[in-house]
């Protein structure tokens, strides 16, 4: 099992030794990842764009190009979004990518971004939610079942979608469902909140609190196709900080304590490490271990299925039984997201009114409908 | 080494293995399939394009028919992309036209290193001729009938524009495909050239795929100069008629049918602009394809003519 | 907002328009693409104009400005508009398509 996505982060150098059939299998490995574009940009950070051959780099270039441009149209959204909700005079907080886009962070360069996600005080939900919908931003096409998961049980709004621009916005007024197992305060959030340059009351996560975000995100999902991607915005996040702050790694394994976020702050340490080769000092490693659970029964499975995971979306990282791995991970960030009460009822719905395979097939089907609307669809 | 070199069986079986690599102008694509109809449309349609070896190929494509109970109940195919399903199963006898479709997906999906546009284009004396797609143009059919008289078939539903070269087309030499009437009328016009099997009940209606005339593959490598634009609309019993188009409304329609101007950004524009102000613009209504096709020759001897002269004049000063 | 004489008018630099046009037929259209939304349009030479004089200063100006500005520009100095003309039938279309913003000063 070739994972070539993770040996060329780990050690960009080692495309050298690469033959032409690696890269046939590095590009699929990376496009179906959603990593081509990341790719593109590790190579040419490093110097090595001269070194890609002819057959594959038209491949990276293009994802490049691809992702550039789509920057740029997030870019424009947010400044949309907040002229839309200027009059509202309260904080918001951008997250993930359009955080990353907002910021110029690294880890918004050679990569999509599929939503707008922000954070609002919890008081400030419905106020906005009315702002927002006078602005043309419509509830997107949830089934009454999933707009009862999200209100009642998840306490969160479903994703809206632009009338006119097509985008979707998640509006939040915390970082993971009120009912999840890990509850941080969402005011300590706010209140190390930094500003975005040139914009009044928009701001991004403070760094600890961004890769708390990230991390916390990435290992409560529940679809795990495009999770290396997520762990290498965190790679990102974990070279860039250090430099800028000196106190950096202390304050994250602190601010992980304080926002009862140590479980998902170990995880993603021990996966960028193992599967990135971050450089993260030995201590900082070992006091987020130490403070987080690793021993038990739970933990190994949960690490086998991590491991699995995190792997590129691609068959030839993927054994006979990873379909069921999957479907482990997506019971698993349920359990996470939900007290148990209502685990057991969703899963079945979900079980018996849309089978799990289907579910994600039909999911990606009527995205991508039949090939000749979707032909139609790229002139768009 | 093209298909032609290999037996039918060889193709098959290769296709069931590890895949067939098709060159296709600046593509490679690795093709694998359990279904017997691809075999032959391939081995048919593509007998004179080259192959290569499997070490690199830009797209993985795979049509298969999966096991199950489905075999013989309204039988389906799975079209996979790199390993992906990308869209809904298609029925069985369309698995040929669902690889041609598929290919396109691809390229108009992944290859920015060209501005896409979804328009036939043919050449003579070096010069294309792009067609855009509109509905009603009847540009398969124009296309087809120009490639059977001479005309260099480069691309029959995408214009490829280099980004790096942004005053050509590139090729792509693939086989055209032909939908509903134009089938018979083609099979008519020119009853010499090679169609593949008829299908029918897709969701364009009935298709088939025509080859590739061998000197268009022969030249697969080699681009056109960018000079007519040309709108094309079939009316029935109507005069030949052409008449100029103005340049913003020709770009306006253009920007219509491209399948990632905007992916380019200001990149994507500029490029746009000089196709635009490279090309002469045309409307053009028709009925009958001989009375087209003499007008189309006479066009492009103009601008052939006219290259030859400033280039007699540029030598003899 | 109601524009007002306070209103400033402004393209946004990080979301420019690009313009094209050819002198190919009596129609003067030009060819708008803006992108910020990645649309593209097609537009009256006045009203490639009027962008124009905006994208030339982004800092902004009022619609009194442009009018000036835009009278300059043209050949006929005896046609008779106003910075209100101006406002209804170019900056608040372009308003619409994204192109401009409005700001108090």
């Amino acid at each position: 099992m070739k994972n070539l996505i993770s040996e060329v982060f780990s050690n960009p150098e080692t495309i050298n030794h690469f033959q032409l059939n690696d890269w046939d299998l590095l590009v699929r490995q990376a496009r179906n990842s959603d990593l081509a574009g990341k790719l593109f940009v590790l190579l040419r950070d490093n110097s090595l764009l001269s070194e890609t051959p002819k057959q594959a780099l038209p491949h990276l270039t293009s994802a490049h190009v691809h992702t550039q441009r789509h920057g740029e149209l997030v870019k424009y959204e947010i400044h949309q979004l907040y002229n839309e909700l200027s009059e509202l005079d309260t904080p918001i907080i951008l997250l993930k990518g359009a955080a990353y886009v907002a910021a110029n962070l690294p880890s918004a360069e050679g990569r999509f971004f599929s939503d707008i996600d922000i954070m609002v005080h919890k008081s400030r939900v419905a106020m906005a939610e009315d702002a927002l919908q006078h602005k043309g931003w419509r509830g997107s096409d949830v089934d009454d079942y999933d707009e009862k998961y999200y209100r009642t049980w998840m306490h969160e709004i479903p994703p809206m979608q632009h009338s006119k621009r097509g985008t979707t916005l998640d509006l939040h007024h915390t970082i993971i469902p009120e009912t999840a197992r890990y509850r941080p305060d969402a005011n300590k959030l706010f209140k190390a909140a930094i500003p975005v340059d040139g914009y009044e009351n928009l701001y991004t996560l403070c760094p600890e609190d961004m890769v708390l975000h990230s991390a916390t995100h990435l290992f409560s999902e529940g679809e795990f196709e495009l999770s290396l991607r997520d762990l290498i915005d965190i790679d990102a996040l974990l070279r860039l900080f250090p430099t800028q702050n000196q106190q950096f790694w202390q304050r994250l394994i602190g601010r992980a304590r304080n926002l009862d976020l140590k479980q998902p702050l170990h995880y993603a340490l021990r996966y960028c490490r193992e599967l990135l080769n971050t450089p993260i000092p030995d201590q900082a490693y070992d006091e987020a271990r130490n403070q987080a659970a690793t021993e038990g029964p739970s933990q190994a499975l949960t690490h086998f299925l991590l491991e699995r995971g995190l792997r590129p979306n691609h068959s030839s990282c993927h054994s006979s039984l990873h379909g069921l791995w999957l479907w482990m991970l997506y019971v698993r960030s349920h359990y996470l997201r939900m007290p148990f009460k209502l685990l057991i009822p969703h899963l079945l719905h979900k079980a018996l009114i849309t089978p799990y395979e289907e579910h994600k097939r039909d999911r990606e089907a009527a995205k991508h409908q039949d090939i000749h609307t979707l032909l139609a669809l790229r002139n768009r | 080494m093209t298909i032609r070199s290999s037996h039918l069986n060889e193709i098959s079986e290769k296709l069931r293995g590890d895949g067939l690599c098709l060159r296709t102008g600046p593509f490679s694509v690795r093709v694998q399939s359990n279904i017997q109809s691809v075999a032959e449309c391939i081995h048919l349609l593509y007998q004179h394009h080259p192959m290569q070896n499997l070490e690199f190929c830009d797209y993985h494509l795979a049509i298969t028919q999966p096991s199950g109970l489905r075999r013989w109940f309204r039988p389906q195919i799975n079209f996979e992309v790199d390993g992906m399903i990308p869209f809904k199963p298609m029925p069985l006898d369309q698995a040929y036209a669902t690889f041609e479709w598929g290919y396109n997906y691809c390229i108009s999906s992944y290859a920015h290193q060209f501005l896409i546009i979804h328009a036939a284009v043919v050449e003579k004396h070096g010069f294309a001729m792009i067609m855009p797609a509109q509905p009603g143009s009847g540009k398969s059919t124009l296309t087809a009938a120009l490639a059977s008289k001479g005309w260099r078939l480069l691309s029959d539903e995408l214009t490829l524009i280099p980004i790096e070269n942004a005053d050509t087309v590139v090729p792509l030499a693939r086989p055209i495909n032909l939908k509903n009437a134009s089938i018979d009328v083609m099979r008519e016009y020119a009853p010499e050239e090679v169609f593949g099997p008829t299908v029918s009940d897709t969701a364009k209606g009935t298709v088939t795929h025509m080859r590739a005339p061998i000197s268009s593959i022969d030249r697969m490598n080699e681009p056109a100069q960018q000079k007519l634009i040309v709108f094309p609309q079939y009316h029935r019993n109507s005069p030949t008629q052409i008449k100029p188009r103005s340049k913003a409304r020709a770009f306006m329609e253009i920007a219509e049918q491209s399948f990632n101007f905007n992916i380019h950004g200001k990149t994507g524009f500029d490029i746009l602009n000089a196709t635009i102000s490279n090309c002469d613009c045309y409307d053009f209504r028709y009925s009958n394809l001989d009375e087209a096709i003499e007008l189309f020759d006479q066009l492009i001897e103009q601008q052939h003519y006219s290259k030859e002269s400033a280039r007699l004049a540029e030598s003899s000063t | 907002m109601t524009p007002s004489d306070d209103t400033f008018w402004c393209t946004n630099p990080n979301h420019p328009v690009a313009l094209a046009e050819w002198n190919d037929s009596q129609q003067h259209e030009v060819i708008a693409y803006h992108l910020g939304t990645g649309d593209t349009h097609l537009i009256t030479a006045e009203s490639a104009i009027i962008l124009e004089i905006l994208q030339k200063d982004n800092a902004g100006m009022s619609a009194r400005e442009i009018t000036t500005r835009f009278r300059a520009s043209l050949n006929n100095p005896d046609l008779e508009f106003d910075s209100h003309d101006i406002i209804e039938t170019f900056l608040k279309p372009f308003q619409q398509l994204g192109f401009v913003e409005a700001t108090h000063s």
